[in-house]
Formats: C-alpha cells, sequence, structure tokens
C-alpha cells in the first residue's frame, strides 16, 4: 500500500520548518502563517480552519504567542491533541523583579529549540510509530546541526567586547538570544507588535543608541520600516538590513530555514556590534534591568 | 518648567516632526471639521474613513510602501464614494446620510475582498497607515500641502458654503452653483482624512477633526471665531497629547484624540455658548451666527 504522509499543521514558519527537519518526508507540513507573516496579529482564514480539520497532528509554540489559536481550533473542529513545540523550554527570568518573563520566542534560544525538536520527535513517533526510528535519526542529526550553530556563535560573540553588544530591533523578539549569548536587545515595541509606543519608549530608546554608540539598528520582515528610521535619523545611525524573529523568509531569500535565519541573524548582529563605537567616555552608563524588559 | 514643557520638543527630531504635523493638521482639519459640524454631517468623517481604507490597500498592492500611490489610492476612492453619495442624495429622494452609508459599504466590503485575494499576512493597518512618531519628510510635506490647500480654498468658498450650510434652498433658488461648493468641500474633507491617517496614523486620526470642532461650539458665535476655536483645540491637544506620552508613556495617538476628548467635555460644561452651566444659569443657547 501506498504510504500516505503525515498531515501536520504547524501555527508559523519557524515553527513548520523544525517539523520539516524532523517529520522528512513522512510528514506533510502546513504552516497557517507563512513567511514574512506576523503571527502576533494574525487573522485566521477559512482555509486555515480546513487544513486543521485535516490534520493529523496540530503544533502550536505556545507560551501566549498565537492567542486566536484556541478559538480557531475550536472552531475547525478539529479533535486530536496539540502539541505545544515550547514545552518544557527554559523560561525567561528578570533577575531584577526576580520573577519569570512570559517571553514567546522562545525559539531564539538553540537550547530551546532543541527541546522543541524532542517534543516534535516525540509526538510524530507516537502517530506514526512505523517510522520512530526514522524520526530519531532525523532527530539527532538536526540536534548535532544545531550544537555546531551553537558553538560558531559562541564563538563569534565572544570576540565582542561585552559593552558593544548592544542591538537594536523594532520588537523584543530576541530576548532569549540575549540571555543565551549575553547580548542586549532594545526595541520600541515591546514582545508583540500589536501595541502603539508611546513617545516616552522612543526618547528612551534613542537616548540609548546615542549613549551607547550604536551605529546600525535593524528592520524585522514583518513590520513597516517608518519608525526604525525615525530613530536611525536621529540616533545618528543607519539602518542595517533586515532580521528575521517571528516568521521565516520565502525559502528563496536569506532565512528560508531555521537554520539560516540563525546565521542570517547572527551575521547581522556581528556587523552592527562592530560598528558601534561603545559608550561615550563622558555619559555614564545608567542601570538597565536586563535585555528587553520594559516598565 | 523648560525641561518638563519644552526640552524634549527641541532636542527629539521625531517629537518636533510629530508636534508640526498636528499643526498642520490642525490648521487644515480645524476648520474642514467645523463645516461638516454645521452642515450636520459630524457622522460623514466616520463613513469617509471606512471607504479610504481599500483605497490606500489597493495603492499598497500597486506599488509597496509608496506615500504618494498610497495617498493617490485613498483619495480617489474616497472622492468616488463621496461625489457617488452626493450626486445620489441631491438627484433622487434618498437623504445624503443614507447613499454614503449604502456606498461606503460596498466599498468597505471590495477592498477586503481585494485584500484578502491577494492573502497577506501583515496587519494592513499596521502597514497602511503611519505612526505620529514615525512622521518622516514626506508625509510633513503631505500634510502640510493639504492644509495649505484645505485654507486656500475655503478662503475662496467660505461665503457660499456657509450659505448653503445655513439653506441649501434659498441657496439654490438664486445660484445653481450649490452643488459644485458641495462637492469641492467633500474634497477637501477627503484630502484630509488622508493626510490625517498618514500622519496619526489609526482611524482614530477623525479625533483630532472632529472633536475641537464640535467643542468649539460651545464657546464661538461665528463662524470664524469657532474655526479659530477649533484650531486651538486641535494643535493644543496635539501638543499635550505628546507631552503625556512623552512624560507618562502613555501611547501617542489615543493620548492626542483623548486630550481633543477632554477639552470636549469641558466645553460641554463650562463652555459660554449654550454649555450646561450656561443652561443652567437660564440663559437661551445662541446658535452662530452668519459673518
Amino acid at each position: 500500500m501506498e504510504q500516505v504522509p503525515l498531515k501536520a499543521v504547524a501555527t508559523f514558519s519557524v515553527l513548520g520548518d523544525l517539523l520539516k527537519a524532523v517529520g522528512g518526508e513522512h510528514v506533510h507540513v502546513d504552516s497557517i502563517v507563512g513567511p514574512n507573516g506576523d503571527a502576533h496579529v494574525y487573522e485566521p482564514s477559512i482555509r486555515d480552519a480546513k487544513a486543521l480539520a485535516n490534520a493529523d497532528l496540530v503544533f502550536t509554540n505556545g507560551l501566549g504567542f498565537e492567542g486566536w489559536m484556541n478559538r480557531l481550533i475550536e472552531a475547525s473542529g478539529y479533535k486530536g491533541t496539540v502539541i505545544v513545540g515550547a514545552k518544557g523550554v527554559r523560561r525567561r527570568y528578570d533577575p531584577i523583579q526576580e520573577k519569570e518573563i512570559l517571553d514567546p520566542h522562545a525559539w531564539h534560544s538553540i537550547s530551546n529549540v532543541k527541546q522543541y525538536i524532542h517534543n516534535i520527535a516525540q509526538a510524530l513517533a507516537q502517530k506514526d510509530p512505523i517510522h520512530a526510528d526514522y524520526y530519531e535519526s532525523r532527530k539527532k542529526a538536526y540536534l548535532n546541526k544545531l550544537e555546531d550553530l551553537d558553538q560558531w556563535i559562541r564563538t563569534a560573540i565572544s570576540n565582542i567586547p561585552t559593552e558593544k553588544r548592544k542591538i537594536v530591533t523594532l520588537h523584543d523578539g530576541f530576548g532569549y538570544f540575549g540571555e543565551d549569548y549575553d547580548v542586549e536587545f532594545l526595541a520600541p515595541l515591546g514582545m508583540s507588535t500589536e501595541f502603539e509606543p508611546s513617545a516616552q519608549d522612543l526618547v528612551n530608546l534613542i537616548q540609548k543608541a546615542r549613549r551607547y554608540g550604536i551605529k546600525v539598528i535593524f528592520l524585522e520582515n514583518i513590520s513597516s520600516p517608518k519608525l526604525m528610521e525615525q530613530i536611525a535619523s536621529e540616533a545618528d545611525s543607519t539602518i542595517g538590513g533586515i532580521v528575521y524573529s517571528d516568521a521565516l523568509s520565502e525559502p528563496t531569500e536569506a532565512a528560508g530555514t531555521y537554520l539560516k535565519m540563525m546565521k542570517h541573524n547572527v551575521n547581522q548582529f556581528l556587523q552592527a556590534m562592530k560598528a558601534s563605537t561603545g559608550p561615550s567616555s563622558k555619559t555614564t552608563i545608567l542601570q538597565t534591568s536586563g535585555p528587553g524588559h520594559r516598565h | 518648567m523648560y525641561d518638563f514643557f519644552f526640552a524634549p520638543f527641541i532636542e527629539h527630531l521625531f517629537l518636533k516632526r510629530a508636534m508640526v504635523a498636528c499643526m498642520a493638521l490642525a490648521l487644515g482639519a480645524g476648520p474642514v471639521g467645523v463645516f461638516l459640524v454645521l452642515r450636520r454631517m459630524s457622522l460623514l468623517g466616520d463613513a469617509l474613513s471606512h471607504s479610504i481604507l481599500p483605497g490606500v490597500a489597493i495603492g499598497f498592492f500597486i506599488s509597496g510602501l509608496s506615500l504618494t500611490v498610497m495617498s493617490l489610492g485613498g483619495f480617489i476612492m474616497g472622492l468616488v464614494v463621496a461625489l457617488l453619495a452626493g450626486v445620489v442624495s441631491r438627484v433622487t429622494q434618498l437623504r445624503e446620510d443614507a447613499s454614503f452609508a449604502g456606498f461606503f459599504l460596498i466599498s468597505l466590503a471590495l477592498g477586503v475582498t481585494l485584500v484578502s485575494m491577494k492573502g497577506s499576512n501583515v496587519d494592513l493597518l499596521h502597514i497602511l497607515f503611519g505612526t505620529i512618531l514615525a512622521v518622516n519628510v514626506d508625509a510633513l510635506l503631505l500634510v502640510a500641502g493639504v492644509a495649505t490647500l484645505t485654507l486656500i480654498v475655503l478662503a475662496t468658498i467660505y461665503r457660499p458654503l456657509i450659505l448653503e450650510c445655513v439653506d441649501p434652498n434659498y441657496f439654490k433658488s438664486v445660484s445653481g452653483a450649490g452643488g459644485y461648493y458641495h462637492i469641492i468641500f467633500l474634497m477637501l474633507v477627503v484630502a484630509n482624512l488622508v493626510a490625517a491617517f498618514q500622519t496619526l496614523g489609526t482611524l482614530m486620526a477623525l479625533g483630532l477633526m472632529m472633536l475641537p470642532a464640535i467643542g468649539a461650539k460651545f464657546w464661538a458665535k461665528r463662524v470664524w471665531s469657532m474655526i479659530l476655536v477649533s484650531f486651538l483645540f486641535a494643535s493644543s491637544s496635539g501638543y499635550l497629547g505628546l507631552l503625556i506620552s512623552v512624560h507618562a508613556g502613555y501611547p501617542s495617538g489615543p493620548s492626542i484624540i483623548l486630550v481633543a476628548g477632554v477639552l470636549y467635555i469641558l466645553s460641554l460644561l463650562v463652555g459660554t455658548q449654550g454649555s450646561l452651566r450656561t443652561l443652567r444659569a437660564g440663559k437661551r443657547p445662541a446658535s452662530p451666527k452668519i459673518s
């Protein structure tokens, strides 16, 4: 009998790519929010509900990332299990307020992505035990790639002086990355893209960028460039290009897969950190409350 | 004192631009709002704003993030709806509000269909409209140009426009040109709405057009003074709203509109013309005189 691949639905492109990495030819993956799409504010369509209704397995990120997902699953009539990709990942921790931060962007920590891969492989093996060995071997291969990537990033960033490790992006998508590699991320928008910034947020950000000598700031693929252009012109820096936080690019572009996305982002960050002139000597650096924290 | 009220605006270019954009909007949208109130068309802006949205979206699909094409798309779409509704209400028995409702709903549905056929995942409102904190030179030129045009055109058609506001039937009997003035006025409304969306960034932009004009009604006896009060309200809402946003950390767009709302409520309570205070004192409310 002809083998029909499992039909799996992932909520967004990054998760979909991890799913493909483990599932290989035995899993057909649909991502609801596709490349360059913003999952924070996504409006699901009937097509999405249909894909869910026909799915064998549904994967979400969790951690409050896809607020619209529960209603969509209910409406679609999907009866199977919903696998939360980020289940069991390390949460972010705010050392000053001494509490955990609920930040959905857990895939920017490679150690967390290893957990995602474990979760995915386990779910696939349970649903499709015939190919359990296949999934297991693909899992191991991918974990090795992740390990190599992690080593490369650590080495590259360790060559940058700590005071230059400051990056400005549009929204707080890189908090986990910041914790893993000791880089501070500053952003005018919070963890979700749906809020409007206040003038105060912008003033604070511009002053920090000036104080820290940040010369290159980044756009994200999911949003309008206007706000960042304004910040760049005032902080006397340039727009460095696009970094990818919440969605992959189209397959033909720079960040078509998770591994490519991480490499692309890190290369962009490295350039920006090298261009930084560092904190100016006459101003004292104020205490900041850790990467990405907002008041 | 200086640090609190002025320093942020002098130090930061983005705040300067935001302030200038608010002033320009106040200059153009203020008088337009006053005429909307006088013509009892205060809700028209809301209807028109919905018909502009799909036009902006079409502009975006044609040329990406080009301010010119997006604004032009919005302007054309808003104008088509305004003209169709205007013509229908003047030719047939249908009242203007009803024909507007009909056409703006069609336009909105058309726009939403187009957007979903394109299948974009990106939240369009974020892309299509600016934010007051990200006003660039192009947006400033747009809003300043619209304000200039509005003032020149309004000065030219000021008297007939007022006559037509007060008594369209009398005006029709002495001059056949009433319809043209009305259409020119509708063009100004659409242009100002497009400019407001590109700078203030949300559908709330309408607030800066209507709230100061409605508030001004409680202070001014004449049309020109109503326009003046409306401008003062709108520009001070812009300044105070931005100030609140800088110091208290509230989002800028809503802060500006909320200040305009507070000014309106205050006017309603203690204004000199037909406010709650004057009514309690037993004075008769005076309607705006023609000057």
